[in-house]
């Protein structure tokens, strides 16, 4: 049993699904620094990026692919919010929309809004141009990508890989990036870092390599880390450490991260918030206690009732796995209904007529869902 | 309480694409890439061309009439329609040559390729699918006949050999092997690390099977590619060998031939040469166009899966 | 690094060896290389007396052994033709040859590799359609055939460029244009290729998403990736470029191997084409050395590398 601060301060226990996070060796030097806690009780005021109606589509040679439906959420803060789904969800989609990184000839964003918030300023992401969405990129949004083999340059050392992005955004000279590079290769744990600086990708192992791209995610200090499925490449042991990392660094820089994962048990390990997506929409959005102890959306249902338990061996009715019923929807659709009408076992008339929007069903709670599964009955009120 | 709702099955989510609607897919790539069309529409011409030669042909290309030799084309002073590109230094008229040369090429092109694939798909699986000590051999002949400019090794082996198109076939089918070998052993390799041969087998499906199931499929698309622009090579230096007078007997028309003579006579009869160059360069933006349109209709077909 | 290069130089051993006896077999290989070199017109005594005196009488592996042995002594056989030692002639011609396939080498590089790079960055662009169209041209026009193209328009109409010999810096123009158009036109598809292929690669969106501007992306992570690339492909052009100079030279009376070659040819001079076979064979995989040296040097993950 673990204690994770959650909203405003208290304290929640959690039962962790993949084990304790490993051993890191500590680096004293950080911890014990004066001025180092972020301060949590601040964050829910203040959104930092607000994406409304967001409409992503592909044109391919088969069709249309609609890949976002009209996306809507708030990022706040310092917190930490998982985007969960499978494989076709529009997961990644979406958050690559926001900064112009989804290939562009087939890909178009058609619709909507995505404001980042900063230092006062608002900046409308949709509506820059190549060159400032350039500044945008690396500046004030970082990126940890899932592949760390492929996702570095083979011909390049990683001292100048993170140090690249340094010397872009932040003005400063070749000899200073380095200075500041190795310093921020000790804070992601990388021994021997002036040695390091000078070594090439290959010679690392795949969980230094992600380290090396959580250095240049967070190269110059940006508000907004998007980790892209950052541990799904990389053992479950290492993938402790990486999540361990990146919440630590989170709590020493106070930036706010994305984390896009379909695997539930880093969900239960990292996230404050989190995002449920099916078939190009946001189909639940909830803090993470209140998500595990409470899911409104029947599609949220099936998935936590889909993980194993060891505790619960013997005492379910059958021994079976639980699993949903059917397949993903097919993108080359547009969305007139509920996507996950399909696979649903509580849907009524109303669910196959309109799409359901995020509904307000408890305190920062929202599912897109006419069913009231609670209470076993349509929502009354279904008004957003 | 919910009514029973449809559940999407995976029947309606996937169609087994019948030929109508593959040949209709086909079609629609075909008209959006004009080059595509071009080299499709080239190719057949060429073929036509070959085949119907004796009908298209105005003249009899052996035919030598000294009295009308040494005749400029028709667009020029001293031509004549009769012959449309004039004639050569024997009274031979060059379209029926170059139309005549048609055969030629496409002969050796074509039954080059079937010799050289046939040998190379066979090498390329024994090596790939065995491995180990057959798979070091068979690519280090592959890599010891690759090493050789190519020129040079076909000159040799006709200069050694002798002059029949016969030969030239044969010549070309064996020393063009080595590329489907290693095309042909990447793809098995390929397909062995994908699993799916691993799961063929642990259900007991016989090697044969396994092969002609799985294997064959996918080597199709890189194959034919292969084909087409080994075509164009073969015919390349097939003229390449005409004109160095190791290929067909210079009384057969092949455009190589046709070079040799026209270099004799360039200052002053200059279209000797031209022609027959032109035909060259024609036939092999065809095949090259084709090789490119089918590397993209077969390659992203059989690879992408239809989600 | 160093098991790299170890087994780059001893594999190029062993097909130097390969080459040696393939060449040598494929001499052999109606059965009687006498019928094959003296002239039609020879009486049966005359092959025979032939015969004995070249020593094809002898077992063909004691045939192989003493050749094989002899080139250790720079013995490549003696030209019928010439009454030489063939390795004398072979190295008074090489300078030719390797001034021709340089030059084509530099003429096709210098345009190809730009156009290729920029048509990759830019698809779609004028300087891509330019590039693409250039490629393909170059691969469909048979070399020989645009010799004689270049010799009509250049030395015959506009007498700018002299048709035949090695005797101005001059000469070397038209015959390395002829020679080096079609490796132009592949290159540049596939300097193209290698850069759309690295465009989509993971690594150069970690690049955007740093926000580095596209110059540097184009410099740094492009070029980088496709110059390595590139490296093997040159070198392979290379080898096609050697087997190209056979006719160029040719047709240019151009002093070099290939033109040396097709005489021997045509004198039926075997023992001369066995020598020039294997020599430039044997460049030919000298050069594929080289470029596979320059290769690892080039790429880290070899050059630092296990």
């Amino acid at each position: 049993m673990a204690k994770i601060s959650g909203a405003a301060g208290d304290q929640v226990d959690l039962e962790w699904r993949i084990g304790d996070f490993g051993n890191e060796p500590v680096d004293h030097e950080l911890v014990n620094s004066p001025d180092v806690k972020f301060d949590r009780k601040e964050w829910r005021m203040q959104p930092i990026l607000q994406v409304k109606d967001l409409v992503t589509r592909f044109y391919s040679v088969d069709g249309v692919v609609h890949a976002v439906n009209g996306v809507h959420f708030n990022l706040y803060e310092g917190e930490t919010l998982a985007v969960v789904g499978e494989s076709g969800s529009g997961k990644s989609v979406t958050m690559m929309s926001i900064i112009g990184l989804i290939p562009q000839p087939p890909g178009k964003v058609e619709g909507g809004e995505a404001f980042l918030f900063e230092n006062g300023k608002t900046t409308d992401l949709l509506k820059l141009s190549d060159q400032q969405l350039r500044l945008v990129r690396g500046g004030k949004i970082g990126f940890i990508f899932q592949d760390p083999i492929s996702s570095l340059n083979p011909t390049m050392t990683i001292g100048r890989q993170i140090a690249e992005s340094m010397t872009e955004h932040l003005g400063i000279s070749r000899s200073e990036a380095r200075l500041r590079t190795i310093k921020l290769l000790r804070q992601v744990g990388i021994p021997d870092a002036e040695r390091r600086y000078d070594s090439y990708p290959h010679a690392f192992s795949g969980g230094m390599r992600q380290r090396v791209m959580i250095a240049i995610a967070v190269a110059c200090e940006p508000s907004v880390v998007i980790a892209d499925e950052p541990t799904t490449a990389l053992d479950v042991t290492v993938q402790a450490q990486i999540v361990d990392l990146v919440k630590r660094l989170q709590e020493t820089m106070g930036v706010a991260v994305i984390w896009i994962t379909h695997d539930l048990g880093v969900v239960a390990g990292i996230a404050d918030r989190v995002l449920v997506m099916y078939g190009g929409t946001i189909v639940e959005n909830a803090q993470v206690d209140e998500l595990y102890e409470n899911p409104q959306h029947p599609y949220t249902i099936g998935l936590l009732r889909a993980i194993p338990r060891v505790d619960e061996l013997g005492e379910a009715e059958s021994e079976e796995l639980a699993i949903i019923e059917g397949a993903p929807p097919d993108l080359l659709k547009p969305l007139v209904c509920c996507p996950f009408a399909p696979r649903c076992e509580y849907t009524f008339d109303r669910c196959w007529q309109e799409t359901p929007p995020l509904i307000s069903v408890g305190d920062g709670h929202e599912a897109a869902c006419f069913y009231d599964v609670t209470h076993d009955q349509p929502r009354i009120d279904t008004v957003a | 309480m919910a009514e029973a709702t449809p559940t999407t099955t995976l029947d309606d989510l996937y169609e087994e694409p019948t030929w109508g609607s593959r040949l209709a897919y086909v079609g629609r790539l075909l008209l959006q890439d004009k080059s595509g069309i071009l080299g499709v529409t080239l190719f057949v011409l060429i073929v036509i061309t070959a085949v119907f030669a004796p009908a298209i042909a105005p003249h009899d290309p052996l035919d030598q009439n000294l009295g009308v030799a040494k005749q400029p084309p028709a667009y020029q002073e001293g031509g004549s329609w009769e012959y449309p590109l004039g004639t050569d230094n024997l009274g031979r008229d060059m379209l029926s040559r170059i139309i005549y040369g048609t055969r030629v090429s496409l002969t050796v092109g074509f039954f080059g390729v079937l010799i050289a694939a046939t040998l190379g798909m066979v090498g390329g699986l024994l090596a790939g699918y065995l491995g180990g000590r057959v798979d070091t051999v068979i690519m280090g002949g592959v890599n010891l006949i690759l090493a050789i400019p190519y020129l040079v090794l076909v000159v040799v082996l006709a200069a050694i050999l002798g002059r029949s198109l016969f030969i030239v076939i044969l010549i070309f089918g064996v020393t063009d092997s080595p590329i489907f070998a290693r095309v042909t052993r990447g793809e098995v390799l390929r397909i062995r690390e994908s699993g799916y041969v691993e799961s063929a087998v642990s259900i007991g499906a016989r090697t044969s099977r396994i092969i002609f199931d799985h294997i064959f499929p996918n080597l199709i698309g890189p194959l034919v590619t292969l084909a087409t622009f080994e075509m164009s090579a073969m015919i390349f230096y097939e003229a390449g060998l005409s004109f160095l007078g190791l290929s067909v007997p210079p009384t057969v028309p092949s455009w190589g031939n046709m070079l040799t003579d026209g270099r004799k006579f360039l200052n002053i009869y200059p279209w000797i040469a031209i022609y027959p160059g032109i035909a060259i360069a024609i036939t092999a933006l065809a095949f090259n166009l084709l090789g490119d349109w089918l590397r993209d209709v077969l390659d992203p077909r059989l690879r992408r899966s239809r989600n | 690094m160093q098991r790299y290069l170890i087994s780059r130089i001893l594999q190029s051993f062993l097909l130097l060896l390969g080459v040696v006896v393939l060449v040598f077999f494929m001499v052999r290989l109606t059965g009687d290389p006498a019928r094959l070199m003296v002239p039609r017109d020879a009486t049966q005594e005359q092959v025979d007396n032939f015969r004995e005196a070249m020593g094809f009488n002898r077992p063909v592996y004691v045939q192989f052994f003493d050749f094989f042995l002899g080139i250790f002594r720079g013995d490549l056989g003696d030209s019928l033709n010439f009454r030489q030692p063939a390795l004398e002639l072979i190295l008074e011609r090489l300078p030719g040859t390797i001034q021709l396939a340089v030059t084509a080498m530099a003429l096709a590089i210098v345009i190809a590799i730009p156009l290729g790079i920029i048509g990759g960055i830019n698809p779609g662009s004028l300087i891509d359609s330019i590039g693409r169209s250039v490629g393909l041209i170059g691969q469909v026009i048979p070399n020989f055939w645009l010799a004689l193209i270049l010799i009509l328009i250049f030395a015959v109409h506009l007498g700018w460029f002299p048709s035949f010999g090695r005797d101005s810096l001059s000469s070397v123009v038209l015959p390395a244009v002829a020679l080096g158009v079609a490796t132009m036109g592949q290159l540049v598809r596939l300097t193209r290729s290698a850069v759309l292929e690295i465009r989509n690669e993971d690594y150069i969106r970690t690049a955007r998403s740093k926000g580095l501007t596209r110059a540097a992306i184009a410099a740094r992570h492009v070029f980088r990736n496709a110059s390595i690339a590139l490296i093997s492909v040159i070198g392979v052009s290379f080898t096609y470029l050697l087997g190209g100079s056979v006719y160029i030279e040719t047709i240019f009376s151009w002093p070099g191997l290939g033109n040396l070659l097709d005489q021997a040819i045509r004198a039926r001079d075997f023992p001369l084409v066995q020598a020039i076979a294997i020599f430039i064979a044997g460049f030919a995989i000298l050069m594929s050395l080289a470029t596979d040296i320059m290769y690892g040097l080039v790429d880290p993950r070899i050059r630092y590398g296990r």
